[in-house]
């Protein structure tokens, strides 16, 4: 009983912590401290540093910061000119016409970068005022962007999946690899669904559209050309087994400066401004990173995880309702939390659960990228609806609807993705390892 | 006053350059991993390598701490905050900066124990490397002790009224400005 009653203490200090807005890795340093003294004879600090230092310097980490630097320079290049421009010639006769370049140029950036916000950023930041200017209506711009721009943690490289894949210590090259298939299922569910949308409303497509010679077409796919040969040599080269994740990162840190400086965009200031930029994002992650290690540690000294899966395990649920009830939890926890948090919390204590009804793990970390997916775009904390109340002017409640159809769309991803598992474990069972 | 006003310059500066070498550790991070393809390629083994793009990685992380707190790049839960005004608002501030400052002392006080200890007892790494611990540790430790003293540092400000919206910046409110970040 006692033990019952000092694990709730935990986790409400745990939550109120969090929710007064201390800041989420000292939140975690702090009540893992505390916990560890609740529980726990050992020496607490002690514990702590040398917990922290062996996060902090763990060479699965290293990937991390140098794919936030590659998508860092890649943001401040021209690509959000050159997608809408290679793109457009492609989408125009479409049922649903230009919306698709939202979610196709989405989906290309996403796999040059592991950010859902920047992703958002770059693609609407040209598609917003050419789609406004073609009358589309305002609805569905704002929500297949919403929905598109989630593609970011799905498609590799995603910041949000290598923060899984240290957490759990899975490989995060075969992760990346999972992630591909599953990502292009989901966008093309997006862009299926928009182009029903359009044939049923009769409604954007043709409407004013030039038609594109060939020539003109390929033309326009020239300028898509660069990114294409990135993505294929960076992810090429983690499925061939040629490089691990860390060093398929340094290659798209050096081609991303390549094709910044030939499209004339890399000088001083914004070789600066991504490395800075780049510095802070990765500091943020690495220390939640090395707080949730410690978290980890005196997590395990309360005995939640393992109660916690021998109850659940003991419920003999069926696969199928473990993952409903998962997803109801990660919806709902994902209203108050950023993905990054929230991988990083519930795996402290999900991860025995998840072991124990056997789930593969590759497999789990694809499910909750849709899953943390899907809370970038609900209220009140969803940060693509931040970016894009940011970008459109319009209010929260109006982009959370737009988002709706899109949020529905995910829900039915999660179903597909449990139905046929193969479609995230096929091409990680295929792919060389290196030896 | 005035002597404080440099004072308190100085060190916003400080963690401005401390902000640059956590970036030039990044690029250090970055040629490492360079130099590791290479020789894999032209058939040595250089003994370390992974081990030295750790420590870099650990260090870039720490040294950029109080950096990142002072861009407001420290992610948090800010729908309480942003809802409160006035008095209370203010109290809750204070009460995170307060948390903050205690356990940010409390972990640098730690590390830097830590790497003391390495430095006693000459403990060396258990990898291809067997470099003394506590040089790259030291790094760690110096990165905290700056972030702890840039959180006493901020709290001062606060009270002194310098810096009240500045760090109130919650997780993505207030700016639509995509921090390429999550």
């Amino acid at each position: 009983m006692n033990e019952v009653f000092l694990t709730l203490t935990f986790i409400a200090i745990l939550f109120f912590f969090l929710g007064s807005g201390v800041w989420v890795a000292l939140s975690l340093t702090a009540v893992s401290a505390i916990g560890m003294m609740l529980f726990t004879s050992r020496p607490v600090g002690d514990a702590m540093a040398t917990t922290i230092w062996g996060a902090a310097s763990s060479w699965s980490l290293t990937a991390l910061p140098l794919f936030i630097w590659m998508g860092e320079i890649l943001f401040r290049t021209r690509l959000s000119e050159n997608l809408f421009k290679g793109l457009a010639p492609w989408m125009q006769r479409l049922p649903g016409g230009l919306l698709h370049v939202n979610i196709a140029g989405s989906a290309i950036f996403a796999a040059i970068s592991g950010s859902s916000a920047a992703t958002v950023a770059t693609v609407g930041k040209m598609s917003i005022p050419e789609l406004r200017k073609r009358r589309y209506p305002e609805r569905m711009i704002v929500g297949t962007l919403a929905g598109a721009g989630t593609l970011g943690l799905l498609i590799p490289p995603s910041i949000t999946l290598i923060i899984y894949g240290v957490t759990v210590n899975e490989s995060i090259a075969k992760l990346f690899i999972a992630g591909i298939l599953p990502g292009i299922l989901l966008a093309l569910m997006f862009m299926g669904y928009t182009a029903l949308w359009a044939a049923l409303k009769r409604q954007g497509g043709a409407e004013g559209g030039t038609r594109y010679a060939l020539a003109e077409k390929l033309r326009a796919a020239l300028l898509l050309l660069p990114v294409f040969l990135l993505i294929l040599a960076v992810m090429g080269s983690i499925y061939l087994g040629f490089a691990t994740a860390t060093e398929a990162a340094v290659l798209g840190v050096v081609g991303a400066l390549i094709l910044s400086a030939l499209q004339g965009s890399l000088d001083r200031d914004s070789f600066m401004d991504s490395l800075l930029g780049a510095t802070r994002t990765s500091a943020m992650i690495a220390f939640i990173l090395a707080g949730s290690a410690f978290l980890s540690l005196a997590m395990g000294f309360t005995g939640l995880p393992r109660a916690l899966a021998l109850w659940i395990g003991g419920m003999e649920l069926s696969a199928f309702a473990l993952v409903a009830a998962l997803t109801v939890f990660y919806i709902v926890l994902g209203c108050f939390l950023d993905g990054i948090s929230a991988v990083v919390l519930t795996m402290a204590v999900i991860e025995p659960l998840v072991r124990q009804a056997g789930f593969d793990m590759i497999w789990f970390g694809i499910y909750l990228m849709i899953v943390i997916e899907m809370a970038q775009i609900t209220p009140p904390i969803g940060f693509n609806l931040f970016v894009l109340q940011g970008m459109t002017g319009h209010d929260m409640g109006f982009i959370a609807r737009a988002a709706v159809p899109f949020f529905a769309i995910m829900v039915l991803a999660v179903a597909v993705l449990v139905a046929v598992p193969e479609i995230a474990t096929f091409l990680p069972s295929a792919m060389a390892t290196r030896p | 006053m005035l002597r404080l006003g440099a004072l308190d310059r100085l060190l916003l500066r400080f963690y401005g350059w401390c902000g640059y070498a956590s970036a030039a550790l990044l690029v250090l991070l970055a040629l490492l991993i360079v130099a590791s393809i290479l020789t894999r390629l032209a058939g040595t083994y250089v003994p370390g390598l992974t081990e030295y793009s750790g420590y870099t990685m650990a260090g870039a992380s720490f040294f950029a701490l109080a950096y990142t707190f002072r861009a407001g790049g420290h992610i948090r839960v800010g729908i309480l905050l942003n809802a409160l005004h006035g008095p209370a608002r203010w109290a809750l501030q204070l009460w995170c900066l307060l948390v903050a400052a205690f356990f940010s002392g409390y972990l640098a006080y730690y590390l830097v124990k830590m790497t003391r200890v390495s430095w006693t007892l000459g403990d060396r790494s258990e990898g291809a490397d067997a470099i003394l611990l506590w040089i790259p540790q030291s790094l760690v430790a110096f990165g905290a002790l700056v972030f702890a003293l840039c959180i006493l540092h901020s709290l001062a400000r606060f009270l002194a009224g310098l810096d009240q919206e500045e760090q109130a910046a919650a997780l993505g409110v207030g700016s639509g400005e995509p921090r390429g970040e999550l």
